[in-house]
């Protein structure tokens, strides 16, 4: 015998309910002792007070408990009593809720057992205890619903998304991602390649980086479907977390062939509209050329006529301002109408060949000297080494027009001024073109060069000049480099020509005299 | 040499061959003109010598790069200079048909009359 069964042996009567007591107290478990002969329940001053009920003044009825359990529970109390009083179970044990005297709603486990027979072995005696599990009962629905939440929210993201554990085994994932991927009712807890097992290694790989903590992300990417079509995707495999481990990864996709194929459409249309333009332009340009060439022949012999031409002072001066501003301006004319051709050409197919950057400088001054003059920008050239890149002229010049084009605008609204340079290095020759603008807003400089940005008002700008510009640029082995920050100055890298033009295979432009 | 180079002059404007022809003769060249591939070609056989010949790209009858492959298959070696107004050929095409040189128009009197001088004196023949 154990000295505690012998301590609590010799204790009186009193003592041992006042132990009794203490020990419920601790457990603040409230006792009922029901007689099941005529529904007299004992309720203990613990029982009452979890209730908020004074116990001297409490029936000591089965209807005190019975009026307070909650409508929607009494049912599953009794059908449990039922069930142990059946021998079903060995024990009662139900947990519902109970309206306490300050109105609000108690959960209260409630436990029981047959404590008492009559002689023909009926039950008579039910005795068993409350205790009020309020606090976590709540806590544990809260826990439910945010369970039930978050489940939900996934399942009915707008995207396919699934969570993995370490080993690539499904533990959550979007509708979208199960209709998508055509995953099986019980996919919780199978293996991603399990049930893909089809799944290029390339994509092993990527969750391979991602469970070892990196991101992986791709914006576009092209997959070509069993029927030989493309679509687009865009997608990212990152790690998730607990505390610092990582415990498995997320992954996302979104179909965005829609997207690409409406912009690409897009594109098309726009690149079809400017080739149109070039042509129609180049084809004006081809009309007068011809002309332009009789007229400047012909001033300039009228030049060296007059030189010979014996008359009055007056009229002599008269006639050869006259000459020399029509051949100045049929100079002029004829620029335009060259740069034009050269613009109008579709270089896609002619070979790089050297391009001398004096003379795309006069194209590019030809074309635009006109607009600047007549909003007071002051436009300047700078070809310092007298470089020679390697590119298709026609492209070289649309690159720098472009380029121009936004320095003119940008000057306009700041100081007025532009500055184009050409600086031969080793292997490249970089040219530069700086104005006097008001700058980019940083916000706008990470979308530079995207088809259809413009921050140009409507009918101004199409979005397209830089987007043509990067794609020349690529195509011509290139690098172009936007401003970061003022004088705004973009800068294009190209090729550096391997050998000087011959001397005499010399292509002649449209050179002003003198 | 005694006789001034001999030019021929190959376009389809008349008044362009006529401007040409005065503008060549400025620095002492004797201009012959045509009008276009088939004339030039019977200028060649029938008044030679021809020391270089400048001539325009598109033409009717015979065109300039058609010209050009005849005169050789004639063996006729003389400087080819292609004077044009159209896209439809790069310079770089043009100088690979056997040109030595590709003149945009409009191209300046005095620049076309360097280019002609530079090849005759290149070619030995002045």
């Amino acid at each position: 015998m154990s000295k505690t069964r012998e301590f609590l042996d010799n204790l009186t009567h009193e003592q041992l309910l006042d132990r009794l007591s203490l020990a419920l107290d601790g457990a603040a478990l409230g006792i009922w002792d029901w007689d099941l002969r005529d529904d007299s329940v004992q309720f203990d001053r613990r029982w009452c007070e979890m209730l908020g009920l004074a116990h001297a003044s409490t029936p000591m009825v089965l209807q005190t408990w019975s009026d307070r359990v909650h409508p929607d529970d009494v049912d599953g109390c009794y059908r449990d009593i039922q069930a142990h009083l059946r021998g079903d179970a060995p024990h009662y044990e139900n947990v519902h809720r109970m309206l306490h005297a300050d109105g609000e709603w108690r959960y209260i486990l409630d436990r029981g057992r047959i404590s008492g027979w009559d002689e023909s072995g009926k039950p008579i005696r039910f005795t068993g205890t409350h205790l009020d599990i309020t606090e976590s009962e709540r806590a544990r629905l809260k826990l439910q619903s945010h369970q039930r939440e978050l489940v939900g929210m996934i399942e009915h993201l707008p995207t396919a998304v699934a969570l993995f554990d370490r080993s690539v085994r499904y533990l959550a994932a979007s509708a979208q991602w199960l209709r998508s991927r055509g995953c099986p009712p019980d996919y919780r807890g199978r293996g991603f390649y399990e049930l893909e097992p089809q799944m290029h290694e390339r994509w092993r790989v990527v969750h391979r980086r991602a469970l070892e903590g990196e991101v992986l992300e791709g914006d576009e990417d092209a997959v070509v479907q069993s029927d030989g079509s493309s679509r687009w995707y865009r997608w990212s495999v990152r790690p998730w977390r607990t505390g610092d481990d990582v415990a498995g990864i997320v992954i996302g996709f979104d179909d965005v062939s829609p997207t690409v194929l409406a912009r690409r459409a897009r594109e098309e249309e726009a690149r079809a509209k400017l080739a149109a333009l070039a042509l129609f332009a180049g084809g004006v340009a081809h009309e007068i050329n011809t002309p332009l060439q009789i007229v400047s022949l012909e001033a300039e012999l009228l030049q060296a006529a007059l030189a010979e031409l014996h008359a009055d002072p007056e009229t002599l001066a008269a006639l050869r301002r006259s000459s020399h501003v029509i051949a100045t301006t049929t100079a002029r004319a004829a620029a335009i109408a060259n740069a034009l051709r050269t613009l109008a050409r579709d270089s896609s197919k002619d070979p790089e060949e050297p391009v001398s950057v004096s003379a795309l400088f006069l194209h590019a001054d030809a074309l635009c000297r006109a607009r600047c003059e007549s909003q007071g920008i002051a436009l300047s050239f700078h070809d310092p080494h007298r470089a020679v890149a390697s590119g298709r002229p026609a492209e070289v010049l649309h690159i720098l027009t472009n380029l121009l084009d936004n320095a003119i605008q940008a000057a306009a609204t700041g100081d007025r001024w532009v500055r184009v340079e050409a600086e031969a290095r080793e292997d490249v020759v970089v040219f530069r073109c700086i104005d006097g603008g008001p700058g980019i807003a940083e916000r706008d400089r990470a979308r530079l060069g995207t088809p259809f940005f413009t921050t140009r008002p409507p009918g101004k700008g199409n979005g397209l000049g830089l987007a043509l510009v990067r794609h020349l640029v690529e195509r011509g082995r290139g690098v172009l480099r936007f401003p970061t920050e003022r004088p705004t100055t973009f800068e294009v890298e190209l090729p550096i020509a391997e050998k000087p033009i011959a001397e005499t295979a010399v292509a002649v432009g449209p050179v002003e005299e003198g | 040499m005694t006789r001034p180079p001999r030019v021929l002059v190959v376009d389809d404007e008349p008044l362009l061959v006529s401007a040409l022809i005065r503008t060549l003769a400025r620095i002492g060249c004797e201009g012959i003109g045509a009008h276009d591939g088939l004339e030039a070609l019977a200028r060649v056989r029938d008044e030679p010598p021809i020391d270089l010949v400048l001539c325009d790209v598109r033409m009717p009858n015979m065109d300039g790069p058609t010209l050009l492959k005849e005169l050789r298959a004639l063996g006729a070696a003389m400087p080819f200079v292609f004077l044009t107004g159209y896209g439809d050929h790069s310079d770089a095409e043009l100088r690979a048909m056997g040109a030595v040189a590709v003149c945009g128009k409009p191209t300046p009197a005095s620049i076309l009359r360097d280019v002609v001088r530079t090849l005759l004196e290149t070619a030995g023949g002045v």
